[in-house]
């Protein structure tokens, strides 16, 4: 029964968050990991065999629908199941084997929770179900930053998107007098603000995604440790708004608004990003613009698909999350070194691991020029083609300037264990399969993947040392400054304005000063009117009897 | 019991105030014990109103548990009570929030007796409010519920606003005589007491029609923070120091929503109806200007203050909406709402009250106590968003009605909410901030484990109700 796995995923999820003694940690972890490895199996198995049974809760009524919690697997839901299953299983194996985090079974919790809000977003029938889904994982996302400074940014972003989400599908559903989300390509039918509505997603979307323009957020998560920092950057945020822009696509197509939009926010994604992996030289904020790139390229690859999640999309994806989990290796084993100026030349410091991780850095290399090259085949994209490898040589530039850095000081190796050969021996498993499905032994590959090594060997990288020695290049991106200009900054100039002008001077100085001004005028003329003598007591008796007569007319008067 | 299980909801709140009333003024005994009385008169009443839900037909719309007393021979008049699930519903948070509120104060307040037995008096008239079924009950109560907050406002407010505190009994009086105006005019045309779902069967002409109207619109106005008069509720809560008194203020906004819900819209005539937009119109505004205030404004009882009038407008939108269909989203939103606001109000009570003790009057306050930091972020994430809540589906459902009526409407209700919640946001990240917060620990400014307990049962409580929202039905 499908509701078991997840009902059993969500229960390995829950017992990491339970607050055990640190040394049940380690036991608990494994555990995890391999209860939830066991679940990916049998998913997997049952998927083969197409034996899936979906499920379907009745959650609520409302006068829109009934609100359903529906997880139904067919095919195309399993083609972005089935590989967030395998990445969330790797990502807790190898926070298992690289000891990064204080208390790992809190961080396998998220990591597993996280997989399930997002298949939930992914199998979302009712847009109830669709925005609860995404709000859970960007709660998940902030708790897996956990840090202050680098969360920030990521809450007000993830929140101002999420607004603009729940604002347009609240919206479309009021409109439509229905939460189902198979009523939305209706929504063309009537008619109403069809350029709003797409343009509202795209931006809340590209805003999620952390695209060109709104990198800010996804650069202040690089002040927080590189395995969250990846987490986040491919598995939480950005991930939902991928998978939003396929569910939500029959709502965007219906604009003629959204395809140039989303054409040329992609491609500026991936130029920003490819710009930002080559000038700056902390090493997180290159993985960050890097995951933009890919990010800028994944959105050409939809568009090259038709806005479907493909098994060679797929594949691709699993190829952007090794990419990361190679330069984490890279950036451990130059003992975490976070300039890539800085860091040791690799025949000085830890020369086998680096090795073996640039070996996988080459078969991955070819195993993504396979994948673009069959993509923008079938998509008729060439450009798709060309920007893959064009990410993947940026790749080897930098490579060559680690591998082959001027610096020779000699820094603690690190103790190989058994743990970490069992990571690259995975890792190897992993590509040689896919090399071996995919064929990526064609010639072409081949060719490319020598390219990569020669670039990666070749001395002229090391001149693009020179960016990082400029401190323009390295300071705070543009972006940050455009947030606040644009964003920030008029808000509260109309706060304070409006604070000033309405608050304080009408209302406090003029409405309510003039209600306690008439207050005590109309108690001085009471005492005024009303000293102690014969002749107040007969003017206040004049003033009743002139309120009789005055009552007495109304009363009369036809 | 069943006979009378309303008018006990009622009475009970009343006996606990005079026994709290008859404690011996010692200083030592007396504060333990009031507070046990309150909490021991609180618990029973919450049962009660458990037990009334039992009762019901949660498919039936309208009001059922109908008691009927008399009252007066001449001239005359009954009283009726009388409950539906969305009344009962906000008994339940309300007398829940009080009675989580009495658990977390501190028992070294000052002037325990007059606190508690104001409170208890508040939580017996706004029950009456809640289950009043006819005209003259509804009006009796909603005045008499002026009695304790201007009690517990003039006693624990703040000495230096005093014109403040004269403009809050000074609305509350002007609407109350508003509200005794049309009811007097009702009385005297139906020459009776008439329940209130037969108001919309009266055909009153022409002008009167519209000065009856215009009354009863008014008093609920002067409960609510609707600009340009939003001032004064927000002058009055600056000042309340004392957090369970804090609380009662915060529920202040409800007693006008309450009765537009009452009366709007199944029972306004259409001549009236018309005016609706004006209203939304007006619930806009306020919306977008309190919340755009409070982004600016660094008192963080203004920006829990701009939260409840945001939400409280935000629902008196929706009732405004010419459909009935939204009572029981907005009453199963209102449940979480009080909540919320009375775990939020106390926190904040707490963080400004170490802030004071601490001499921290910069940020990063929040560094030094942990689990009132994991509850503060708790409480206002939920309040702006995160679904574990059913504040947040049934907002979904309450704001995709509005967009179906008036785009402009829901985009400007959407702001609000946004602009309200980023403010809240900003706040919680400047209380988090490290580099404001010293290297020092500070010992005792953590909760203390009694609400730490309490406030993560509450949030259980939310969290079942997310699910579904009458979980406690049986």
């Amino acid at each position: 029964m499908l509701i078991n796995t997840m009902e059993y995923a969500a229960l390995v999820g829950l017992v990491g968050i339970i607050r055990l003694r640190m040394r049940y940690d380690r036991i608990i972890s494994w555990l995890m990991f391999l209860f939830f490895a066991f679940l990916l199996f049998d998913y997997v198995h049952q998927a083969l065999f197409e034996k899936n049974v979906g499920f379907s809760f009745l959650w609520n009524k409302s006068s829109l629908g009934d609100i359903l919690i529906s997880f139904n697997p067919d095919i195309s839901l399993n083609r972005v199941v089935i590989p967030l299953f395998f990445l969330s299983a790797v990502t807790v194996l190898n926070n298992n084997i690289f000891r990064f985090e204080e208390k790992r079974s809190i961080f396998n919790s998220f990591i597993i929770l996280n997989f399930i809000a997002q298949s939930l977003l992914f199998g979302a029938e009712n847009c109830v179900q669709l925005i609860t889904s995404v709000f859970v994982s960007d709660i998940l996302g902030y708790l897996v930053l956990k840090d202050v400074d680098s969360s920030h940014r990521y809450v007000v972003y993830n929140f101002f998107a999420d607004m603009c989400l729940f604002m347009v599908l609240a919206l479309a559903c009021g409109k439509l007098q229905s939460l189902e989300l198979a009523q939305f390509p209706l929504y063309n039918e009537i008619g109403h603000h069809k350029d709003f509505v797409a343009f509202m997603i795209t931006m809340a979307l590209f805003a999620k995604m952390g695209a060109a323009l709104f990198q800010s957020y996804l650069l202040d998560i690089s002040k927080a440790r590189f395995q969250r920092m990846s987490a986040v950057n491919l598995l939480f945020a950005p991930l939902s708004a991928l998978l939003l822009f396929l569910k939500l696509y029959g709502l965007l197509q219906i604009s003629d608004l959204f395809m140039p939009l989303f054409q040329i926010e992609s491609l500026l994604t991936f130029a920003v990003g490819i710009t930002g992996f080559v000038i700056k030289g902390h090493i997180r904020k290159k993985m960050v613009y890097l995951n933009m790139a890919f990010l800028g390229l994944m959105l050409q690859m939809l568009q090259a698909e038709g806005f479907v999640w493909t098994p060679l999309f797929s594949c691709y994806f699993i190829t952007v999350y090794f990419v990361n989990l190679l330069f984490f290796k890279i950036y451990l084993y130059q003992n975490r070194e976070d300039n890539v100026d800085k860091m040791i030349n690799a025949k000085e410091i830890n020369s086998l691991p680096l090795k073996a991780v640039f070996a996988q850095f080459i078969l991955l290399s070819a195993i993504s020029f396979i994948l673009a090259w069959n993509i923008s085949i079938a998509g008729k994209h060439i450009a798709v083609m060309a920007e893959s490898c064009l990410i993947f040589i940026t790749i080897s530039l930098i490579l060559s300037q680690i591998y082959k850095s001027p610096h020779s000081r000699r820094l603690d190796y690190l103790a190989l264990n058994r743990l970490r050969l069992l990571s690259f021996l995975f890792n190897t498993f992993i590509f040689v399969l896919a090399a071996n499905v995919l064929k990526a032994g064609d010639i072409k590959a081949l060719v490319f993947a020598l390219i990569f090594c020669l670039i990666a060997v070749s001395p002229f990288p090391n001149r693009l040392r020179l960016f990082y020695a400029k401190n323009a290049l390295q300071g705070e991106d543009l972006s940050k400054s455009l947030f606040f200009y644009a964003f920030v900054a008029p808000l509260m100039y109309l706060s304070r304005t409006l604070w000033l002008a309405v608050d304080f001077v009408f209302s406090e100085k003029i409405v309510t000063a003039a209600i306690t001004a008439v207050k005590r005028w109309a108690v001085s003329l009471f005492f005024k009117i009303n000293p102690k003598g014969y002749i107040s007591s007969l003017l206040f008796i004049a003033l009743g009897l002139l309120c009789f007569a005055a009552v007495f007319y109304i009363r009369i008067k036809p | 019991m069943n006979a009378h299980l309303l008018l006990l909801l009622i009475v009970m709140p009343l006996i606990g105030m005079f026994f709290v009333l008859s404690a011996k003024d010692d200083r030592t005994y007396a504060a333990s014990n009031v507070y046990n009385v309150t909490l021991w008169t609180m618990l029973p009443t919450i049962g009660l109103i458990l037990y009334a839900f039992s009762f019901l037909d949660l498919e039936k719309k309208g009001i059922q548990l109908v008691e009927k007393y008399g009252w007066l021979y001449f001239p005359p008049a009954d009283i009726l009570l009388g409950v539906d699930v969305f009344a009962l519903l906000l008994l339940l948070s309300i007398n829940l929030a009080f009675a989580v509120a009495v658990a977390c104060t501190d028992k070294a307040t000052e002037r325990p007796k007059t606190l508690l037995a104001g409170g208890l008096m508040f939580i017996s008239l706004i029950n009456g409010y809640l289950l009043a079924a006819d005209i003259i009950s509804f009006y009796i109560f909603f005045t008499a519920l002026s009695a304790p907050l201007i009690i517990l406002v003039s006693t624990y407010g703040s000495l230096k606003k005093k014109n403040a505190m004269v403009r809050f009994s000074l609305y509350n009086l002007t609407g109350a005589l508003l509200l005794c105006v049309a009811v007097v005019m009702i009385y005297k045309y139906k020459a009776g007491n008439i329940p209130l779902n037969t108001v919309a069967n009266l055909n009153f002409k022409g002008k009167i029609e519209y000065f009856v109207w215009l009354s009863i619109f008014l008093a609920f106005i002067s409960r609510l923070p609707v600009w340009p008069f939003h001032y004064w509720i927000s002058s009055i809560n600056a000042g309340l120091k004392n957090p369970l008194v804090f609380v009662i203020g915060n529920l202040i906004p409800l007693i006008g929503l309450y009765g537009f819900i009452r009366f709007w819209p199944n029972t306004v005539p259409q001549t009236i109806a018309v005016y609706a937009p004006f209203f939304e119109g007006m619930c806009v505004i306020t919306m977008l200007f309190i919340s755009l205030i409070s982004l600016s404004h660094k008192d963080l009882r203004y920006k829990l203050f701009a939260y409840t009038s945001v939400c409280c407008l935000l629902y008196l939108a929706g009732v405004f909406l010419p459909t009935g269909a939204l009572k029981l989203n907005i009453g199963y939103a209102l449940f979480s709402y009080i909540i919320i606001v009375a775990v939020l109000s106390f926190l904040i009570s707490h963080v400004e009250a170490q802030k004071k003790r601490m001499n921290i009057y910069g940020g990063g306050i929040l560094c030094y106590m942990p689990r009132a930091s994991r509850c503060i972020s708790l409480f206002v994430l939920a309040g702006i968003g995160l679904p574990i809540t059913p504040l947040f589906w049934n907002n979904f459902i309450i704001i995709s009605e509005m967009f179906n009526y008036n785009l402009a409407l829901g985009i400007s209700v959407m702001l609000s909410v946004f602009i309200i919640g980023l403010a809240l946001l900003e706040e919680l990240y400047r209380l988090k901030d490290k580099s404001y917060a010293a290297q020092s620990c500070a010992l005792g400014a953590d909760l203390p484990n009694v609400p730490f307990a309490l406030y993560i049962g509450c949030l259980v409580v939310l969290f079942f109700s997310f699910f579904k929202p009458l979980w406690f039905v049986f």
